[in-house]
């Protein structure tokens, strides 16, 4: 009935009638005329009207919005600013709009560890104005920065130009507060590193709403950086830029922004800007670099040394005004082309070794509807946007023009990227995910959603004592699922060793017999590799191309396996400036509680594409899914690095020390503190910071007292500090105690006192002590309970091993039969 | 010295529906638009604002009161117009559909006097000098006025009465104003008209600059209000009398040779710059009136192109220079008045938010009081955080506008250059 009387009168009279009562008459538009300017959105082409629009200020507006529209059976449309491309707001007439462009407020800046709390209608260039005096700013730069919303770039997890260096949106999510579908809120992460449900606030990012109303944002902010230096490269022949760009990489520069302009764009940029793009045969290639002044300088010698052998011409912008002005041509692109004709744009990415085949391809798909087109692409990520050109006056041509974008993106598919980059599918492109997804990859996407979002049941079946208590280790994920599925095999522990059950009436699922890597290509940065390959395989292999995972690996990594490291996301002391696991984890193959064999992501650095479940995997400690394959992030091997002590640093003031030294274009890729009797085993007087610092950045000025360990010091030293192993093994009274990073100075000051050993880590509230008798452990819970924020654990015994209490909100969507059991352990904490 | 060029090319009126449809609804506009910012309504935004004009042009109808009332809340900024990304013509669009508003739709009766009565007094100074008078035995009121929703215009109005009304004497007289020294230039400064009754000190001291700096100057008397004020109240056969009228009082000065007409009053050149434009389709007029908006500039353009004279003050000032936007938006003055000032030697602050307008806007701070106080708070605010011993601006509605919220003074740019050039303090500085 309800399709064929969509809004019955009653229902109509109803959901405005409660919506009435609610929200004042500023704040809720209902008049027809007043609703056609929200079917508006980034495009030139406008949607249907909504039936109403909510403007909300506050999260229980939201909430209360939401719970209305719940009761009447209405589909309810968030909306930002209004800026995507994919008719992702575009309501259908029936809909309630609920706008966020009141949501404004920022709040909880901390501008020492450089995090910030805003609403989701916070525009994102504003989040870089407010902080930019304490030297931060927020990195995601989608190109309509200036306008867009955080709650709209979250739900897209959007990208921009410098994703290479920067990455996207979900590398910047510390923690989300989300309004579910009936009214309900959740929150997910926050500042602290462990706080729960992180994994969560991944997949909500890019999700387009379909998870739930992001109504809050914790945000990880970046350091500004002193200096800034531009290239300008000539191209002689189109197929030139991959092959350069792969050059540039592997040297291991990493620009800020590296883009592509084929001679038309150039040309167009040119005409828009004048700022001086050359007219070269082959397109041009703009390289931003920004940085310490010794890294930007280091940086044009190694890209000018490329351009040379390459035998092109180059140009180099060694002043920063000069950098920022031979960019803006690219930064007014949209404008640039949009003087010229409509246009429809796409924001395809493909692995990198294949964007000289994504160009060709663009070419023909324009080529074969009789079409032109100007194309740039981000060499860094792989992004290809081509905006094809057609008469906005002509409805037949707009059709055409529609389905040459789509035969563009289909293209990319095809050859293993994705459909879309950083735009979303919103409504226009949400039937592609047919195309880049299984049926039964859409399927349980589907139902993640709903779980979450509130509209599915969350009871999880508790399997019986039936068991046959076997060690499986099924060779292909083909085998993993129909063990799964074959319901006589009972509950599981997921490993990756060859070892029988710790629980009781469990059998073994490992994943020891899929080992190797499936796919590496060294230009296109990424890596597919088994779930049961030990970690440290692959790095030895990685090391032989000059190339390493984006997260450390640790010392005693012989047994860890891939699927360990993503299961567990282990800290690794370069979290909180590279990203963890979860941050270098591109794409995953797994098989579900049900047995489905499911794929996430994309072998590209930038999807937008479907949920990223993978993300959810990760730190899942094999409870959702049992992973047979992830595709990894790789670098280029570090030109060295060292790790400094700096004696005689109050606890209080090392996080606006490592601030400041961030500031300086230091680039740090370690920063602990640790207490006086800690750095003693260093040969250093009173409390130390401990920085680890990249040699090839330069501007070690400010740390040059230091005292610098030998390499191997240094490494069993970051392979301890992020899990808390530095006190020695003979200690049982190791503590975590996690809290907002502002205040995890003001806690070790508090503990140096009680005589407690201490090791703080930067930015995440992370602080590690350990005391030697029961009394102290007395006196060091007092101290942890003063803090309302602070939360405390005592690391468990190997003899006492905890079972963790940590259950995904997804479990009732993946394994909703409880096949994947919690696996008990003593090592789990922090995630 | 500057020459004149040949008569340029006569200016082509667009059409509305080609500067519609060169719209994207990228909706780049919005966060620049003052409006948007204060009620965040798609509708309060140029891109919600265009998309009502859609419904406007070529529609028999009488516009509906939604449009109308959107619409009205435009300051004509166009702030959106600089971040265009294609450049999208707002000024003559929403100039457009003011005519079509004027033309078509019946405003309810309040609404209707108060823009009568503005339309009507503001650009007669005669009219507007006997009003004030008479006004000012009623500012008492203003307070009350101000409270009563439907009385908040007049309050406004009553409000930017100045406690001692300015009367005929001290207004600065038409004539020729010699170059002490040897000339290296002759202009033209319209006598205007209500800054003409409320500060004359304004033009005196523009005319004792350039004549300081050896710029022979004429005030032409027999001219009248350059038509902004008709214009943005929608009248515009009224505003193209006034123009035309300003034509033929001025045009046989150029004939006579010129090198610049150059206005006091940013919201005023904005106009006389747009004369070409507004007079294209009239045969008797358009070439005339294209050569005299070739040849407007705001003092501050005309100030950086000639060579200015050793100051003879050197008040030591931190300076908030406020940007008309008339000027940074309409016109692209941007850096001129900027580089004036520290060329003088002042010590300018960067207020946040600089392309925001003070919510003046002609006669929009009397007919949306509410929102044109709020911006005038704002803006206000960013001006003064830098702790500005004076704000300076290029046009006198914002001046007195914005000194509704703040104890700082405020005065024209061209008296404190005045100051440093001929050593004439202003008034408003004691």
């Amino acid at each position: 009935m309800k399709d064929f009387f969509p809004h019955s009168v009653f229902a109509r009279t109803g959901l405005i009638g409660d919506l009435r009562a609610r929200f004042s008459a500023t704040s809720l538009l209902t008049a027809p005329e007043a609703c056609v300017a929200y079917a508006t959105r980034g495009m030139a082409d406008a949607g249907d009207a909504p039936q109403a629009v909510v403007l909300v200020e506050t999260t229980k507006d939201v909430q209360d919005a939401l719970a209305i529209c719940h009761a009447h059976g209405a589909q309810a449309v968030p909306r930002g600013a209004g800026t995507n491309l994919t008719c992702a707001v575009s309501p259908g007439s029936d809909t309630v709009i609920i706008c966020t462009s009141r949501m404004r407020g920022l709040s909880d800046f901390d501008a020492v560890s450089g995090t910030i709390r805003v609403q989701a209608g916070v525009r994102n260039q504003a989040v870089s104005d407010y902080v930019a005096q304490a030297g931060w700013f927020y990195a995601p730069d989608p190109s309509s920065r200036r306008n867009c919303t955080i709650g709209g770039n979250i739900a897209t997890n959007s990208g921009g130009s410098s994703s290479l260096r920067s990455g996207v949106t979900v590398n910047h999510i510390a923690g989300l507060t989300v309004v579910r579908n009936d009214g309900s809120l959740r929150v997910l992460g926050g500042e602290r590193y462990d706080a729960d449900g992180l994994d969560l606030a991944s997949v909500m990012c890019g999700a387009e709403g379909r998870m739930g109303f992001v109504v809050e944002a914790v945000l990880r902010l970046s350091p500004i950086q002193p200096d800034r230096a531009a290239l300008l490269i000539a191209l002689v022949a189109k197929d030139q830029a991959q092959a350069i760009g792969a050059d540039i990489l592997a040297s291991g520069v990493v620009p800020a922004q590296m883009d592509y302009l084929d001679p038309r764009t150039a040309a167009l940029c040119e005409a828009q800007t004048g700022v001086g793009y050359p007219d070269a045969k082959g397109g041009i290639i703009l390289i931003d670099l920004i940085g310490s002044a010794c890294a930007t300088s280091n940086g044009l010698d190694k890209i000018s040394q490329i351009a040379q052998q390459h035998g092109v011409n180059w140009t180099a912008f060694a002043a920063p005004q000069a950098a920022a002005k031979i960019w803006q041509g690219r930064e007014r692109i949209y404008g640039a082309v949009a003087r010229v004709s409509r246009y429809v744009a796409t924001d395809v990415a493909v692995p990198l070794s294949k964007i000289t085949k994504m160009l060709d391809l663009v070419d023909a798909c324009v080529q074969a509807a009789g079409l032109t087109h100007a194309t740039t692409a981000h060499l860094g990520d792989g992004t290809v946007h081509s905006f094809v050109f057609y008469d906005g006056k002509c409805e037949e041509t707009r059709q055409v023009v529609e389905h040459c974008g789509r035969e563009i993106r289909k293209a990319a598919i095809r050859i293993g990227g994705t459909a879309t980059s950083e735009y979303g599918t919103g409504t226009k492109h949400r039937d592609l995910l047919s195309e880049q997804f299984t049926p039964t990859d859409l399927q349980v996407q589907a139902r993640c959603a709903e779980t979450l979002d509130g509209r599915a049941p969350v009871a999880i079946k508790q399997v019986g004592g039936l068991s046959s208590m076997h060690i499986y280790s099924p060779e292909t994920e083909q085998e993993a699922a129909r063990v799964i599925r074959d319901a006589t095999t009972g509950a599981f522990e997921v490993t990756g060793r060859n070892r029988a059950a710790r629980g009781v009436g469990c059998s073994v699922l490992s994943a020891n017999a899929l080992r190797g890597i499936t796919h590496h290509d060294p230009t296109e940065f990424t890596v597919t590799v088994r779930a049961g390959t030990p970690l440290e395989q692959l790095s030895n292999y990685l090391l032989d191309f000059g190339q390493r995972l984006t997260f450390d690996v640790p010392q005693d990594a012989g047994g860890v396996t891939v699927g360990a490291a993503v299961a567990r996301n282990f800290p690794t002391s370069r979290r909180p400036f590279a990203g963890s696991v979860r941050d270098g984890v591109l794409a995953t193959r797994a098989v579900t509680g049900l047995g489905e064999i499911i794929a996430t992501g994309a072998r590209v650095l930038k999807n937008a594409a479907g949920l990223d479940l993978g993300k959810a995997l990760v730190g899942s400690l094999g409870q959702l899914c049992f992973l047979t394959e992830a595709t990894f992030r790789v670098v280029p091997t570090s030109d060295g690095e060292h790790t400094a002590l700096v004696g005689h640093t109050a606890a209080e003031d090392f996080p606006a020390q490592v601030a400041q030294f961030m500031q300086t274009g230091l680039d740090i890729m370690g920063a602990a503190h640790v207490s006086a009797d800690l750095a003693e085993q260093y040969g250093l007087e009173g409390p130390a910071m401990v920085l680890r610092v990249s040699s090839k950045a330069g501007g070690h000025e400010g740390v040059s007292q230091a005292r610098v360990l030998p390499d191997a010091q240094a490494a069993s030293l970051w392979d301890a500090l992020p899990r808390g192993d530095v006190f020695g093994s003979a200690h049982e009274h190791v503590a975590l105690i996690s809290c907002l990073p502002s205040t995890g100075g003001v806690i070790a000051a508090r503990l140096r006192d009680i005589g407690a050993a201490v090791a703080m880590d930067w930015r995440g509230g992370l602080v590690w002590a350990c005391v030697h008798s029961p009394q102290d452990r007395a006196r060091l819970t007092a101290i942890a309970q003063e803090h309302s924020d602070a939360r405390l654990r005592w690391r468990p015994s190997p003899d006492d091993p905890e079972i963790t209490d940590r259950i995904s909100p997804l479990k009732p969507a993946l394994d909703p039969l409880g096949r994947f059991k919690p696996v008990p352990t003593s090592t789990h904490f922090p995630i | 010295m500057l020459k004149i060029n040949e008569l340029p090319d006569i200016g082509d009126a667009k059409d509305p529906q080609d500067i519609l449809d060169s719209c994207i609804n990228c909706g780049c506009c919005n966060e620049i638009c003052p409006t948007f910012t204060v009620l965040n309504d798609e509708n309060d935004g140029p891109r919600g604002r265009i998309n009502l004009m859609r419904g406007l042009f070529g529609n028999e109808d009488a516009p509906d009161d939604h449009t109308v009332k959107h619409l009205d809340r435009c300051l004509s900024c166009t702030a959106c117009q600089t971040v265009c990304p294609v450049g999208v013509d707002y000024m003559h669009l929403i100039d457009a559909a003011r005519v079509e508003i004027a033309e078509k739709y019946v405003r309810p009766k309040r609404d209707a006097s108060l823009r009568d009565l503005l339309a009507d007094v503001l650009p007669d100074p005669d009219k507007f000098r006997s009003e004030m008078q008479r006004a000012s035995k009623y500012k008492f009121i203003a307070g009350v006025a101000s409270a009563v929703p439907g009385l908040r215009s007049y309050g406004a109005l009553l409000e930017a009465v100045p406690d001692s009304v300015p009367n005929l004497k001290t207004e600065l007289a038409a004539g020729h104003y010699e170059a002490t020294g040897a000339s290296q230039g002759k202009v033209m400064i319209p006598s205007g008209c209500v800054q003409k009754v409320l500060d004359s000190d304004i033009n005196k001291a523009a005319i004792a600059l350039l004549n300081a700096a050896g710029v022979d100057v004429t005030v032409p008397g027999n001219d009248n209000c350059c038509g902004a004020i008709s214009l943005h109240l929608g009248k515009e056969d009224q505003a193209l009398q006034m123009a035309r009228s300003n034509i033929d009082a001025w045009y046989p000065l150029i004939e006579d040779g010129l090198d610049a007409i150059v206005i006091t009053t940013s919201g005023c050149g904005t106009t006389i710059k747009d004369y070409g434009s507004l007079l294209a389709k009239d045969p008797d007029y358009a070439q005339k009136a294209a050569a005299i908006s070739a040849l407007a500039l705001d003092i501050t353009e005309y100030l950086v192109k000639i060579t200015m004279p050793e100051p003879v003050a050197q008040p030591d000032l931190t300076v908030a220079y406020h940007a008309a936007c008339s000027m940074q938006h309409t016109q692209g003055v941007k850096f001129e008045p900027r580089r004036l000032l520290i060329d003088a030697g002042c010590k300018l602050t960067r207020p946040s938010n600089e392309s925001m307008c003070c919510g003046s806007a002609g006669t929009y701070s009397f007919t949306q009081p509410e929102i044109a106080g709020e911006l005038g708070s704002r803006k206000a605010k960013s001006l003064t955080e830098a702790k500005p011993d004076v704000i300076v601006g290029g046009n006198l509605g914002c001046l007195s506008h914005i000194a509704k919220s703040t104890d700082v003074p405020l005065i024209h740019t061209v008296q404190l250059l005045a100051w440093i050039y001929t050593g004439t303090k202003p008034k408003a500085l004691g």
